[in-house]
This record gives structure tokens, C-alpha cells and sequence, in this order.
């Protein structure tokens, strides 16, 4: 049958070709773009469904490690446990305080992990002579933020009779900080135009590895490490949206040495990203180089304010870190460089117990992290937003230990510091990337990753 | 909010849900307190029989007349620890006293010799109205763990009372 066009040509009219069905492979990669497109429609909905999935992540990974065997973190949680004890009585842990008898007793009773058994004199007073710096807090070196925070935490698990110990309850309330630290992180990436499922597959994988549990799972001020971290690079995101006034760029900026001075990178290093969004013709020179000097100067002052609070607070003289009497050298700084590439959630940095299946489960997302940074840093162009992004996270693994140094080089006079761990501040700054990733191998790989990640976890219940 | 869920539920057990396995909180756990100092006797000889070594003297310092002494000695664990016995160079032990005695914690030596029965072997003495200048001594321990000669010990002080 034919019939003609409206230009009067003959046209010969066939039944549509019937499209053939999308082969598995293809359904199968375009799940993540469907389901990101499904929860876009339903942002309520999908904030609850991210808090209470990242919620029982943090509880999976959280409650076996603060609740298992074995005696207290060789990553200081000895005097953090003092701290912690002194927090719950409204004391400050203050420079030449000693350690009170509670963490004496724990520490003895429990022994410290990979280091000491526990000790037949466990219930007998424990001498200064027989402790780490005879007796003496390390703890006064941080702001009491964190203790005095979890200490509130903490006489909520108690009190709901969850258990009757400090250091127990004190370690629980970790799982609030890293279920924080990870809504902090998909906060921070949908604030780049990333979707929904790479943000909370990337938080999930970064708070089920080796390194947040270290920090999450027993005390350490390090688990306000990804809450402080995104916050501040959150707050500086808005700043450049104009969301945010330019005024509370300094506060913002001081809050970090507070909670504890390495987390000063955070800010420091968003003023890199201003500063690169600059040089990318993203910004205007003026704006960045404003912005730039409120966050470098707002943690420098924070950190030099916390060190004066902390020596008018003093009640003897600092007892000097057997480390600080390391020498310094231009050799010592250069081996710090590209340290916190092993900050890329691996690795713990301490001997605590992890599932086995953890240490090859968190691989991939080591790499993927290392692979978004540096693949976008080679191969976005200028216009592309993300640019500044990556280039300021590969200024971060490669220069952050050695900024830190300088740092506390100046203010305690030598003391170097030798942990990956110091850099989990900037983690969240290393993800964006990876968040904003839509490539359907990076989403099911790190679909794979985060989850026997978690379940490794699940496995210790 | 999965923490919120979870609460409720483990808030309605009546016995605390996490327990520690040693320490404040932990079932059985106790205040214990450290055994007496061993009893300090000034003699003038260290015994008839040559004794074997054990225990250790870490520091001998003069000061004004007052001999202050710390090492660890092979005692028993529990009250009465046992006796150390101080010999002092001839001449010099002429209206010495034993003013303070006092027991020491010494992890170091449990890790050493794997023995936790030595947690409690530290000690701690002064020793006043000594003459002369010399810090040599010889100090023995006697207990049901045995009798030793601590290292550290001036050899002829501590050779048995025949021999002298």
C-alpha cells in the first residue's frame, strides 16, 4: 500500500520493527541510573531509607569490636578511657594530671591489644612507676570535645542499662559518630551532583573498613574524624554556591582544632580547593583567595587558641612524647610524602582485631578512591566542576602528612607524626569523586566491596 | 534511626546487655590490696651455705648517711612475703636502722620470667646511721619460695660465714 507525504513523494509505509529487549547485561548496568532517577522523585524518602541503612551499618561495625574480648586499643585508649572517666565527672584532663584509678584498673585487668596481657595485679592499686609516662595523661594534648561528648553519650547507653560500664558505653556511642560521619559524607556528595546510591555505597564502604573501625570502635577523638571533615568541606561546598555567609568561614575553619588539631587539615585543604577552583577559571581570584585565607587563618587560629586554652589549663609541665625528642630533617619530612595515600581506608595503622574477609573486601575500594582522584585530576578538563575536587583530594594524599608536621613542628618544637590515620579528616574530600561516579563497573564493584565489607562485620555477631 | 530500633529491645533486657570480661564492672572483680612489705633484718653474715642468685639489686644510693636500696627478691606472692636479710660492710652497720620498707609492683620482671607470681617482688628500703662511703651490700631473701642471693650483691659480703 502506498500513500503520500506532505512533499508529494511516494512513500511506501512498513510496520515498525519491533526493538529488541534490553539484553541482562545492559538492565543489569542501568539499575544504579534507574534507581538513582526512583529515589531523586523521593527525597524524603530516600534520606530515611540512607539514615537507617548507614545506622545499622554503623551499629554492624560498631558493636562487635566495642563490645568483643580483648583489652583496651594500643592506639591510646588508655588515657583516652581516663579522659573519658574524668568527661563523666565534669573534670577536664588536663596537662600534668595523673590517671585516675578507674582506667589504672581497666588497662590492668584487660591488658592492651597486641602489647600486654592482662595482669595478675588486676584489683591492686596500680603505681605510677608501673604505667606508660608514670602515671601521666596524654590525653590533655586534645580538646576535651570529644570526651565530653561521648561521656554524655555514654551515660545514655548506661542509663538505659545497655551495660554498666564506661569504657563499653564510651565505645557504643562510636556508632553514632560514624552513622554522622557517613550521612556527613552523602550529604557532602549529593552537594557535588552526585545521586544517591554511589554516596551511600562509598560512606557504607569507608565505615565498614579497617581504618573507621580502629577509630569507631574503641575511643578516639579520630571518630569525629568524618563528621568534622565533611562538615567543614560541606560548609566550604555551600560557601561557593553562595549558600553560606563568608563571615562564618572563620569560625567554621577554627571548630576542627577543637576537636582534635590534625582534623585543621580539613579546612586547610578546602582552601586549596578554592584555590584550584581559581586557577580552573571556576571562581573568581578574589572570592577564592578571600575565602582561602578565612579558612587558612580561621585553623591556624583555632590551633594556636586550643594550645594557649590548653596551657592555662596546665597543672605541671608537659611530659615530653618519647617521640618528640626525634630529630628533624628535611629527610624526615620528605618520607611523609604521599603518606596519606595509605590513609585510603585499607589499612588501621593498629593491631586490632578485623574480620579476615575485611582485608580483601576493602581493597577495591582503595583503589576506586585512588582511581576517581587521580583519573579526574589526568583526564577532566578545566570546566569540568569536579576538577578542583581531585585536585585538591591528590594534594591532600600526597602533601597532607607534611603539612601536618610543619604544623605541630611549630607548635611543640619537633615532634614528627608517623600515622595514616591522622589524614581520616580529609577521607571525605578523597570520595567525592568516587560518589559522583556513575560508571556501572564502579557501582557494582563498590556494591561488591561495601557489602561482604559489612558482612564480614555481621559474621562477629 | 536503626540505633533507636535497636534500643528498645535491648534496653528491655533486665541484666545489662554487655558485660566486660575483667576489670571495674566485670563479675567477681575487687579491690585487692598489695601484700606487706617483706620484713628487713640488718645481720652480719649471709648464712653458712653459699646461696643461689635470684632476684636482683637495681640501685644502691648514699645519701647523708641513709643507704637507699630497690631491686626485686624472690618471695612469696601472699602476706607474710618473707624476710631480706642486709649485710653491710664491716664497721659501717654500728647503729644502722631500718627506717622504711616498701613493697613495688614490678610487671617488668613477671614479663621477664613469664611468672605472675613476681608482680608484687618489688621492694623499696632506707637504711639510716650507716658510716663510711661505700654502697656495697648483700641482700638475701628468705621465704618458702626459698633463699637467694639478689644479683648485684657484693660477693664478699654475701660469702657464707666459714669462709669469711
Amino acid at each position: 500500500m502506498t500513500g503520500s507525504s506532505v512533499l508529494g513523494a511516494a512513500v511506501t509505509s512498513e510496520p515498525a520493527a519491533t526493538p529488541e529487549p534490553p539484553r541482562l547485561l545492559d538492565r543489569v548496568a542501568d539499575l544504579p541510573r534507574r534507581a538513582d532517577a526512583w529515589l531523586e522523585l523521593r527525597r524524603r524518602l530516600a534520606w530515611g531509607f540512607t539514615a537507617l541503612l548507614l545506622g545499622l551499618v554503623a551499629v554492624v561495625v560498631v558493636v562487635p569490636a566495642a563490645t568483643g574480648p580483648g583489652g583496651v586499643s594500643p592506639v591510646d585508649e588508655y588515657w583516652y578511657a581516663d579522659a573519658l572517666d574524668k568527661a563523666d565527672r565534669g573534670e577536664l584532663s588536663n596537662t600534668g594530671d595523673k590517671v585516675d584509678p578507674y582506667a589504672r584498673q581497666v588497662m590492668a585487668c584487660r591488658g592492651v591489644i597486641g602489647v600486654n596481657p592482662p595482669s595478675p595485679a588486676c584489683g591492686a592499686p596500680q603505681l605510677d612507676a608501673a604505667l606508660p609516662l608514670n602515671g601521666y595523661t596524654a590525653a590533655d594534648i586534645h580538646a576535651p570535645t570529644y570526651f565530653f561528648a561521648t561521656a554524655l553519650g555514654s551515660k545514655v547507653v548506661r542509663a538505659l542499662g545497655i551495660t554498666e560500664d564506661l569504657l563499653i558505653a564510651g565505645r557504643l556511642v562510636g556508632a553514632l559518630w560514624l552513622a554522622l560521619g557517613m550521612l556527613a559524607m552523602v550529604a557532602l556528595g549529593r552537594a557535588w551532583g552526585a545521586g544517591w546510591l554511589m554516596p551511600v555505597l562509598t560512606a557504607a564502604g569507608v565505615g565498614a573498613s579497617p581504618l573507621l573501625v580502629s577509630v569507631s570502635g574503641y575511643l578516639s577523638p579520630d571518630a569525629l574524624g568524618l563528621l568534622v571533615g565533611a562538615g567543614v568541606l560541606l560548609a566550604v561546598t555551600h560557601w561557593m554556591r553562595g549558600r553560606v555567609p563568608t563571615a562564618l568561614l572563620l569560625p567554621i575553619a577554627m571548630l576542627p582544632a577543637f576537636v582534635k588539631v590534625p582534623f585543621v587539615l580539613a579546612p586547610l585543604f578546602g582552601a586549596v580547593l578554592l584555590v584550584v577552583a581559581a586557577i580552573a577559571g571556576q571562581a573568581t581570584w578574589r572570592r577564592a583567595l578571600a575565602g582561602s585565607a578565612l579558612l587558612v587563618g580561621g585553623a591556624g587560629a583555632g590551633a594556636i587558641l586550643w594550645q594557649l586554652v590548653r596551657r592555662s589549663l596546665e597543672v605541671a609541665e608537659p611530659v615530653l612524647h618519647p617521640a618528640a625528642e626525634q630529630p628533624v630533617s628535611i629527610s624526615s619530612f620528605a618520607s611523609y610524602l604521599g603518606y596519606y595515600l595509605e590513609t585510603i581506608p585499607s589499612t588501621s595503622g593498629a593491631p586490632i582485631p578485623v574480620p579476615a574477609a575485611l582485608a580483601i573486601a576493602v581493597l577495591p575500594l582503595g583503589w576506586l578512591l585512588l582511581a576517581a582522584s587521580l583519573g579526574g585530576m589526568l583526564f577532566r578538563n578545566r570546566e569540568d566542576p569536579l576538577t578542583p575536587v581531585c585536585w585538591a583530594g591528590v594534594a591532600g594524599m600526597v602533601m597532607g602528612s607534611i603539612v601536618l608536621s610543619l604544623i605541630v613542628l611549630l607548635a611543640s618544637g619537633g615532634f614528627l607524626i608517623g600515622t595514616p590515620r591522622y589524614g581520616l579528616a580529609l577521607v571525605p574530600l578523597f570520595a567525592i569523586p568516587l560518589m559522583c561516579t556513575r560508571h556501572p563497573v564502579a557501582v557494582l564493584t563498590l556494591a561488591a566491596s561495601a557489602g561482604v565489607s559489612v558482612l564480614s562485620h555481621a559474621l562477629l555477631w | 534511626m536503626a540505633a533507636a530500633l535497636l534500643v528498645p529491645l535491648l534496653a528491655g533486657c533486665s541484666e545489662p546487655v554487655f558485660v566486660p570480661e575483667a576489670g571495674p564492672n566485670a563479675p567477681g572483680y575487687g579491690r585487692v590490696s598489695p601484700p606487706e612489705p617483706a620484713e628487713v633484718e640488718l645481720v652480719r653474715t649471709a648464712g653458712r651455705r653459699e646461696l643461689p642468685v635470684g632476684g636482683a639489686i637495681d640501685n644502691v644510693t648514699r645519701e647523708q648517711g641513709v643507704l637507699h636500696i630497690d631491686g626485686w627478691a624472690r618471695l612469696d606472692p601472699k602476706d607474710p612475703i618473707g624476710t631480706l636479710q642486709v649485710v653491710l660492710p664491716p664497721g659501717s652497720a654500728n647503729g644502722a636502722r631500718v627506717d622504711e620498707v616498701s613493697v613495688a609492683q614490678r610487671p617488668d620482671v613477671v614479663s621477664a620470667t613469664g611468672d605472675d607470681g613476681l608482680v608484687w617482688s618489688g621492694f623499696t628500703m632506707s637504711v639510716s646511721g650507716t658510716t663510711g662511703t661505700s654502697t656495697a651490700v648483700c641482700v638475701v631473701s628468705r621465704s618458702s619460695a626459698g633463699a637467694y642471693r639478689l644479683d648485684g650483691s657484693d660477693a664478699a659480703l654475701c660469702a657464707p660465714a666459714d669462709r669469711s
